[in-house]
Order: C-alpha cells, then sequence, then structure tokens
C-alpha cells in the first residue's frame, strides 16, 4: 500500500448482475475477494467448483474489461488453482467507466469499415468489423449503443451524426435505430468507417440531432419530433429548435416562445418511439426532410432543451400526461459525471454468481 | 482536490506549502473553466462551419462562417460584450468593433491568423483592456483562447477533431455558486490533520453550477482545422 493512500473498502452479496463500486476520489487499484468461494472445500457443501474465482486485482492502466484472476484450477487438491487474467481467461473482468470523457473509442481495426448503408426505415448498416464478441465491458457493442459514422461517400448526411443502434449482429450489421430512410447517392466508397461513442455528454440535458419532424397523427396542433440518439428528456421541459435551411423547416428555427415537450414516446410514422410531442403546430410550415448526401456540408437539425414551463411542470392540463403535477427542477442543468468501477458478473469475474459475499478494498494515493 | 504534506517534509512545510498552494490555485480556476467549457459544449446550440475548402463537415473556419454566427447572435438580439476600439493615427493599427467573446482552443491560433479580416491584437489601436489569453479579432467577434479549450474528439464527417468555439453575447451563461460553497482554500497543519501530527494537508473545494441563461444568446461554432 503506498503512504498517503486513501482507502475506502465494503462488501456486497452478488446478485448475479454486474456491481459498481464508486471510485469518487479516483482508483488506483481494486482488490475483490469472493469470500464465499475462498471458503469452500472439498468437504463443504456446496463444494468447491472449478473455475470458482477467489481473488481479483485490478490496477490502473489495464485494459478494459481485465483484471488478474485467482480461481481454482483444473486440479482438485487442495490449493489448486489458476492466477492468470480475465482476458486470459475469456471471462469479464473489471472496467473503469469515468465518463468526463466520451471521445468514441478507437475503430479497433480497417475491419471496423462500413460495407453497405441500407434503404429502409432503421437503415441497416453492414460492418465485418472483427472487436472481440466475447467482451462484455465498454468496447461491446450491444442495442443501445451509440455510434458516429465517417466517410460515407454516397451517404454524407449521416457523416459525424450520433445514432443509436439496434438489433446488432456481431461482426455483421447494426440498425441506426431512429432514423428514416435515407437515399444513398453513389456508392458508399471504401473508407467509411464507424466508431462507438461510449458515453453522452455528462452534462444533462444535452441537446440532441433530429432525424424527423410531422405533424402529430392524433392532435393537429401538436408535433412529433423523433432523435438520432435516445433522448433522456422528460414532460415539461422546454426545448428550442435549430433548423437549418438544408432541412426545409426553417420556421420552428429558434422559434420563440420556446417550445413544451407535452408527451414522449409518441410514435411517429415509422413506428419510431424515441421521440418527444411539443406543443407547437408545424401543419403551415415547410416540411422537414433529412437532407441528401448531394446537400452535404451542413448544420445538423437539433433540440436544445433551454429550461422548464412552470405552468405545465405545476398544473398539467388533463387528459395530458402526467398528471399530477411534473417535477419542475427537470430541467436544472445537472452534473452526471461518474467514476465507477464495474464488476462484472460470473463464476470466474468480480462479481460471482448470486448469493456470493464479496468483499472489496478500493485506492488511490494523494500527489506531491 | 487535496494536497499531503508528509512527515519527511514537515520539518521545512513553508516551500512544500507555497508551491502546493500555487498549483491548487491553478488546478481550482482550470476545474472551474473546464466544467463551464463541458457543460456549453454539452448544452449550447451549434452552427457547423462550412465556408471552408477542407472538405470535412464542419470545415475549417473562415470569415463567412463567423458571419452567420454573428448575424444569427444579433437576430437573437444578443447583446456584444466588449466595447468597440476607436481607430487612431498609428501604423498598422485598425478599428475593432464591438464584439461577442469568442472563447477557444489554441490549436486555432494559426487558423485564425489565415481568416480574412483577422486583426491580431497588437495591431489594436489602444493596446489597454487587452487579456493576454486574447488572440485578435475578426468582424464582431473577439478570440480568446486557451490550452484547455474545448475539443469533440473524432467529431467530424472525416474522423477528425473538432474545435468547439463559443461565441457569447452578454449574460448568455453563468457560473452560480452555490451557498456557503465558494470555493474556499483549506490548511490543517499536522497538528489538527492526524492523530500523530505526521501530515499537514492544503486542499481547496467548491460547490457551483454553470448553466446557459438563454440559449439564443450563445452558440458553438464548430470547425476543424484547415
Amino acid at each position: 500500500m503506498p503512504y498517503g493512500s486513501i482507502l475506502d473498502s465494503g462488501y456486497f452479496v452478488a446478485t448475479g448482475s454486474t456491481l459498481y463500486v464508486n471510485a469518487l476520489q479516483g482508483a488506483s487499484w481494486l482488490k475483490v475477494i469472493n469470500y464465499t468461494n475462498a471458503g469452500l472445500t472439498p468437504a463443504t457443501v456446496p463444494i468447491w467448483q472449478i473455475g470458482d474465482g477467489l481473488e481479483f486485482n485490478w490496477q490502473a492502466g489495464m485494459l478494459p474489461d481485465d483484471c488478474t484472476v485467482l480461481m481454482r484450477s483444473l486440479l482438485v487438491g487442495a490449493g489448486s488453482v489458476t492466477y492468470s487474467t480475465a482476458r486470459a481467461l475469456a471471462v469479464p473482468g473489471i472496467t473503469l467507466i469515468n465518463n468526463l470523457n466520451s471521445s468514441p473509442l478507437p475503430a479497433a481495426t480497417a475491419n471496423a469499415g462500413i460495407t453497405a448503408i441500407g434503404a429502409g426505415p432503421a437503415p441497416l448498416v453492414s460492418s465485418a468489423f472483427v472487436w472481440p464478441t466475447s467482451l462484455t465491458g465498454a468496447a461491446a457493442n450491444v442495442p443501445g449503443d451509440i455510434v458516429r459514422l465517417y466517410y460515407t461517400l454516397g451517404a454524407l448526411q449521416l457523416g459525424a451524426i450520433d445514432f443509436t443502434v439496434n438489433t446488432v449482429i456481431a461482426d455483421t450489421s447494426f440498425h441506426l435505430a431512429y432514423m428514416p430512410t435515407i437515399i444513398a447517392t453513389a456508392a458508399l466508397g471504401a473508407q467509411a468507417f464507424w466508431r462507438k461513442v461510449p458515453y453522452d455528454p455528462y452534462f444533462y440535458p444535452s441537446h440532441r440531432y433530429i432525424s424527423a419532424i410531422e405533424i402529430s397523427p392524433t392532435n393537429p396542433q401538436q408535433t412529433i419530433v423523433t432523435l438520432t440518439v435516445t433522448h433522456k428528456y422528460e414532460v415539461g421541459q422546454t426545448v428550442r429548435f435549430i433548423i437549418p435551411k438544408a432541412y426545409g423547416m426553417t420556421q420552428l428555427s429558434e422559434i420563440q416562445p420556446a417550445a413544451t415537450i407535452v408527451a414522449i414516446g409518441e410514435a411517429d410514422a415509422n413506428g419510431f418511439t424515441n421521440t418527444i410531442t411539443i406543443n407547437v403546430p408545424v401543419g403551415s410550415f415547410t416540411p422537414f426532410v433529412f437532407p441528401l448526401s448531394t446537400a452535404y456540408p451542413f448544420t445538423p437539425a437539433m433540440v436544445v432543451p433551454v429550461g422548464m414551463n412552470e405552468a405545465e411542470a405545476l398544473h398539467p392540463v388533463p387528459p395530458m400526461p402526467p398528471f399530477p403535477p411534473l417535477n419542475d427542477l427537470t430541467d436544472a442543468t445537472r452534473n452526471t459525471a461518474m467514476n465507477l468501477l464495474a464488476l462484472s458478473a460470473g463464476q470466474s469475474s468480480p462479481a460471482g454468481i448470486a448469493g456470493n459475499l464479496i468483499f472489496w478494498q478500493l485506492g488511490t494515493s494523494y500527489t506531491l | 482536490m487535496v494536497i499531503k504534506v508528509t512527515a519527511r517534509t514537515l520539518q521545512a512545510q513553508d516551500a512544500p506549502l507555497n508551491e502546493a498552494a500555487r498549483r491548487l490555485g491553478v488546478s481550482l480556476r482550470q476545474t472551474e473553466d473546464t466544467l463551464t467549457r463541458d457543460m456549453l459544449a454539452a448544452t449550447a446550440g451549434m452552427i457547423n462551419c462550412v465556408g471552408g475548402v477542407n472538405g470535412d463537415l464542419p470545415s475549417e473556419l473562415t470569415a463567412t462562417d463567423i458571419e452567420a454566427v454573428t448575424t444569427t447572435l444579433l437576430t437573437n438580439n444578443a447583446f456584444t460584450i466588449l466595447d468597440n476600439i476607436e481607430g487612431e493615427n498609428k501604423f498598422g493599427t485598425s478599428p475593432v468593433r464591438d464584439s461577442f467573446m469568442a472563447f477557444c482552443h489554441t490549436n486555432l491560433t494559426a487558423n485564425l491568423n489565415n481568416v480574412q479580416g483577422f486583426i491580431h491584437k497588437n495591431q489594436y489601436p489602444a493596446q489597454m483592456n487587452i487579456g493576454r489569453s486574447e488572440w485578435g479579432s475578426v468582424q464582431n467577434l473577439r478570440f480568446w483562447v486557451s490550452s484547455i479549450g474545448s475539443i469533440s474528439q473524432a467529431a467530424s464527417a472525416r474522423n477528425a477533431d473538432v474545435y468547439n468555439i463559443f461565441v457569447t453575447g452578454m449574460e448568455s451563461y453563468a457560473y452560480i455558486e452555490q451557498d456557503h460553497m465558494s470555493a474556499t482554500f483549506i490548511y490543517r497543519p499536522a497538528i489538527y490533520d492526524g492523530p500523530l501530527a505526521l501530515n499537514a494537508s492544503v486542499g481547496y473545494k467548491f460547490g457551483a453550477c454553470p448553466r446557459l441563461l438563454n440559449d439564443l444568446w450563445l452558440f458553438n461554432l464548430r470547425c476543424t482545422l484547415a
């Protein structure tokens, strides 16, 4: 233990899911002991099992989803253990989660390239990327992740815009979950590739890009706005719009007074529910059309949250949901930065299996 | 943030404490700047530079992009922050318009030099009220640069870093200090810092919230390098 360390410690009963250790003061190292497994012997019930994790050590500088692992080995005698790393054993390990840096993760290889972007709503992006599919930490790809596309010749309108993905098929494809049909104007080109954006900006609420705007089918005085990335807005928040000429509906741009979100999750014409419904009728406005590749370059259309409609928050009009009144502080600018160590679950992983008693010690060092 | 002075240096603690205090002062202000920077990057509306020729989106900064953001702010009734500097009969100087303040990264200084109509600060007719961080002006924007200016990594259409230039009008954003949580410098001599009086410590703490006051009066002008 280095002199002058800050130490923190604790324990938890494993749930079978990933568990998190808060590292507010930073994290130089973490030691995890599976007290349940350590206490098992061939004579106890249940007896030890091959692969039971015993002790795990993580230190700053290790790769994501990694740590050293001490576990019961294939041998059956007392004291027969294996000492290796989570990556070498291909088991989930420990990942430092620090959302202060939301820079895209590096594209693992040239094979992270995009070979095609399909037509139809939620366009299919084909990519024979070779990120290890065994990874479960920050580098893995799962539905709900955010990706950013680059060098998309023929579909330049998608470049540098963040999208939430769904229907991820490892090493094959994913869908841009909330993107309407695009019209490519030329071949995609050999340079196209994508990168994963690991975190949202840590200040909430942040702006979002718009993929579609249409009149609400249930109320023509209201408008459904579809966003490219899963939004976290709430009813009652006020939002402003930036709609460049390339998108058509410039009348909505910077409209005053700002629009109020009156509903969320209303399905748009494509069935996308990553939407906000606002109290501004756009029937007389120029239609919103996502630009074609030929419109490049342009500024993306976006929603900018600006505050709270107090009247809406305190006295929502039935049947406008939600009722009773809203939390009128949901517009507050919040710093959601976090510094966590994510302990993956599993027999040979630090968060163990459900019911395991896990002790941990976390340390970080002063500097002078 | 806390810096601890150990027993090894306790007998001559003034020097390390003085140095620590200086470092903490820098750390404190840079932390405040960083929080404000990241708030603006996350929540402000944006305008991409599109007037350049580097083929990227956003492109490099040009005079037409500066015109665009200036027009937007003026149309939104934003007030400029800095007064004009009247022209004088001095060689090599040029009058400076009343201006919005534009905060950006030091990496943009070379690009700024090449923007049409750029006036370096040493060409201002009067040299008072010019900060060390100021670089110069173009049209109605005066640019202030910092090594911790905002960069969105790999955020352009060609995988380049995007530089966020926060163009601010009067009272467009604020840094709100919480009650009783203004920045506090805390020094604990060894006798109060531990049962064996082995260590002294110095540190700071603060509680504050940066946020936009009016999103119409501040825009993030995004650009890449030329």
